[in-house]
């Protein structure tokens, strides 16, 4: 496992900062995918759609008891739709064996923004204690939260 | 392929593929995306959910204040080589 989490590292550490929100998810799917050599994999990879205007409200939008189980897991979420007017979301963080609720990275590199454009809001993610996932958003004026998006969880034991 | 959705106090908040929630048939998977492309649009201030019904209710935005704190890269790197 340790090597697997410093390649993990070191796939993160080339990508903090980066400006580029479409690289970003791109260069780290590949990186997850190229993990190999151990007993950790893919627990998720899944296309979510999430229906309503959800802003300034938790709204779970994935739930697995897996993740209960596992000692770590990374989640990446990116927006995979096609309107070019709206900013790609994208997070990620990572939990430890110390704790499942020691989340010890969390991007919130940008925002969610309306078909319009004109508006946005900030949001990310946290897994509660059950395992769900759950998208935090908050907009001062509306939240839009646009998909598809995929989802992807590596972790392992 | 699985599909799922999750509704929460009546309202219907994602639908997704594989299991990530409650399975629904890729029927309904299709017919809540369709239902969601047909989102009217609110004004500001206001937004629409999206009820277990598949029909649409107005709703003010509530507002918050985000009080969750985010973490440096250098605090993440640091935090990463402890566990390593």
């Amino acid at each position: 496992m340790d090597a697997n989490l410093a390649s993990i590292a070191n796939a993160i550490r080339g990508k903090i900062g980066a400006t580029s929100a479409l690289s970003f998810p791109t260069d780290f799917v590949s990186a997850l995918e190229s993990i190999a050599d151990c007993n950790e994999g893919i627990v998720a990879d899944t296309t979510i759609t999430v229906a309503s205007t959800i802003s300034n409200i938790p709204t779970t939008v994935y739930t697995d008891p897996i993740l209960k189980t596992l000692d770590w897991y990374l989640i990446c979420m990116y927006y995979i739709g096609s309107d070019t007017t709206s900013s790609m979301t994208l997070e990620l963080f990572a939990c430890t064996d110390i704790s499942r609720s020691a989340i010890i990275y969390r991007n919130n590199s940008g925002t969610i923004k309306s078909s319009s454009g004109s508006s946005g809001s900030n949001a990310y993610l946290v897994v509660d204690d059950a395992g769900n996932i759950v998208i935090k958003a908050y907009s001062s004026t509306e939240g839009l939260i646009v998909g598809p998006y995929r989802l992807l969880i590596l972790g392992g034991i | 392929m699985g599909y799922y959705k999750i509704v929460s106090d009546g309202y219907l908040y994602v639908v997704g593929t594989g299991n990530g929630g409650t399975p629904i048939s890729e029927d309904e998977y299709n017919k809540v995306l369709q239902v969601i492309a047909g989102r009217p649009t609110a004004d500001i201030g206001y937004e629409y959910w999206l009820r277990e019904d598949l029909t649409w209710e107005l709703v003010e935005v509530p507002i918050v204040d985000p009080t969750d704190e985010e973490i440096s890269g250098e605090e993440l790197l640091t935090m990463i080589k402890e566990v390593l």
